[in-house]
């Protein structure tokens, strides 16, 4: 078998085994469990609401599980010292990120995907219907989820894995905020904060694109057109975070 | 054709502005098949070596070769085992995960891995203990096991870093008992360490490292004068080199 996927099952095993499992859990059913009680509540006509906050649970509760998941795989291999070890062995520097990267996307597209049957059910419970629609915004969770991933990968190269998910945690914040940077650009005056805003637009990922949780509980389609787009979108971001990561790495002692 | 050849090598670390040679012009070469013993006191430079020998830092300057390969030559890896010091394991993993997981780093196929694992585990005597996880073993059980994840590929060269060192007596009957064992497989072992009685027994020759530089190597039987042990030798050589930078 390729060595990265190796790596990978491997972060994915170790998380099987730890308490960390235990938090993912928790999340997942926190999240199903808030999407279930708003419809308990409100007997009626209020799907539509119902399936905004389901959405956004399962969005909050993904955010989490992927940033935990993502800022510690790289950082418990160095603070106990395995990767001395595996770096012994033929495993190449990208080999060793990309098996942390895809063992960590793969717990936690795994937790989106438990969360999402379970609120596809519930709702199909509530109203009767299988509601399709609803599975353009949780693929967008799940991309979103791999973008948060791998920031909070490239953080976790440099910092320890709690001050990665704090960093990440505040890009998630950011990033759903940035689309809003061109406005206060445009009426700023200093050149120098012109310069700032236009770069933390560019830098930060624009989580905003993700997000059709709205849209998708009032029924509107979304044209896959958008969809793809915004799949696009990620994976080149992704792709540059990892690129990132990589160069950080490649110069990083291990002794 | 040698097992382990350094030219020159130097490591220097910089921390807090300060630099400290951890190792300096070091000039080594270790032939195969015997049981090489990397001596020295505490920071004289050994772990550094191995370190820059696997690759997990680079050298300052001068390089080396393992098995006739450049350092930096991932072919290498393909050859070699390594224990770290005081090693660590994925501690939520049993010995069967463990080595497992390092046969499949090894693209070892399936069945010669289990066939693998199994010779390994009652090589080091973790047969029964095989499914438990690595966070319940004791110290001589981690060093066994660490011992038997160097063998998973077959390795022409293992290096060890003390792997006697803090087991009891017990443990280090054993783990010795393992090493010559590995030596009759035709493997070239090389292994630091600081405890001196173990290392009269087991090795064919030695190196001694004193603040980043070799100040003795060779066959121990040609370095020992009848019935001078190897404790009195090595404070002899320390003591001398020392008397000779004042
Ligand atoms: N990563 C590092 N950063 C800075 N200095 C280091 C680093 N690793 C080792 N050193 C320093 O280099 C010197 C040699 O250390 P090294 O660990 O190689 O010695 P050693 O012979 O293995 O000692 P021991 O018997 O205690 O294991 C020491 O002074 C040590 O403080
Ligand atoms: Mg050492």
């Amino acid at each position: 078998m390729n060595i990265i996927l190796t790596i990978a099952q491997g972060v994915y095993q170790r998380i099987i085994k730890s308490r960390i499992l235990y938090v993912i859990v928790v999340f997942c059913l926190f999240a199903i469990a808030y999407s279930t009680l708003y419809s308990a509540v409100t007997a009626g006509e209020e799907t539509k609401l119902m399936k905004d906050i389901g959405l956004a649970g399962i969005a909050v509760a993904a955010m989490l599980i992927s940033i935990m998941v993502g800022s510690t795989a790289i950082p418990a291999e160095i603070e106990s010292r395995t990767i001395q070890t595996l770096i012994s062995k033929p495993v190449k520097k990208h080999e060793f990120i990309l098996g942390q990267f895809l063992g960590s996307v793969y717990v936690s597209l795994l937790s989106i995907a438990i969360m999402s049957v379970g609120f596809i059910i519930i709702l199909a419970i509530k109203t009767h219907a299988l509601n399709l629609i609803m599975l353009k915004p949780l693929i967008l969770i799940c991309f979103e989820a791999i973008v948060l991933v791998a920031v909070s990968v490239l953080f976790s190269t440099i910092c320890s894995s709690m001050v990665s998910s704090i960093l990440a945690i505040v890009v998630y914040i950011a990033g759903h905020l940035s689309y809003q940077i061109p406005f206060l650009v445009e009426r700023a005056g200093n050149v120098v904060t012109k310069f700032i805003g236009l770069f933390l637009y560019y830098a930060l990922p624009n989580l905003q694109y993700f997000n059709v949780k709205a849209p998708a509980a009032h029924g509107i389609c979304i044209p896959w057109g958008l969809v793809f787009g915004v799949i696009l979108y990620g994976a080149i971001y992704t792709a540059v975070m990892l690129l990132v990561s990589l160069v950080i790495f490649k110069n990083k002692d291990f002794a | 054709m040698l097992a382990v050849k350094t030219e020159r090598l130097t490591k220097i670390y910089k921390t807090d502005g300060k630099e400290i040679k951890a190792i300096q012009d070091l000039n080594l070469e270790v032939t195969p098949n015997q049981i090489y013993g990397f001596l020295g006191p505490n920071g004289a430079g050994k772990t550094t070596t191995i370190n820059v020998l696997l690759g997990l830092t680079a050298p300052t300057t001068g390089t080396a070769w393992i098995l006739e390969k450049q350092i930096g030559d991932i072919e290498i890896k393909q050859k070699i085992g390594f224990l770290p010091q005081s090693p660590y394991f994925y501690e939520s993993f049993s010995s069967v995960e463990l080595l497992n997981f390092y046969g499949k780093i090894f693209k070892i196929p399936r069945k010669e891995r289990y066939k693998k694992i199994e010779e390994l585990l009652d090589m080091v005597g973790l047969t029964d203990s095989r499914k438990i996880p690595l966070r319940k073993f004791s110290r001589g059980m981690l060093q066994r096991i660490g011992i038997a994840q160097t063998l998973i590929n077959d390795p022409d060269l293992v290096f060890f870093d003390e792997p006697i060192a803090g087991l009891d007596p017990v443990g280090r009957k054993e783990v010795m008992d393992t090493i010559l064992n590995i030596k009759k497989q035709g493997r070239t072992v090389f292994f630091c360490s600081h405890v001196l009685h173990d290392v009269e027994m087991l090795c064919d020759s030695i190196g001694v490292l004193d603040k980043g530089q070799l100040i003795v190597s060779g066959k121990l039987k040609d370095l020992l004068k009848p019935k001078e042990s190897l404790e009195e030798y090595f404070l002899k050589s320390i003591e001398k080199k020392g008397g000779e930078k004042a």
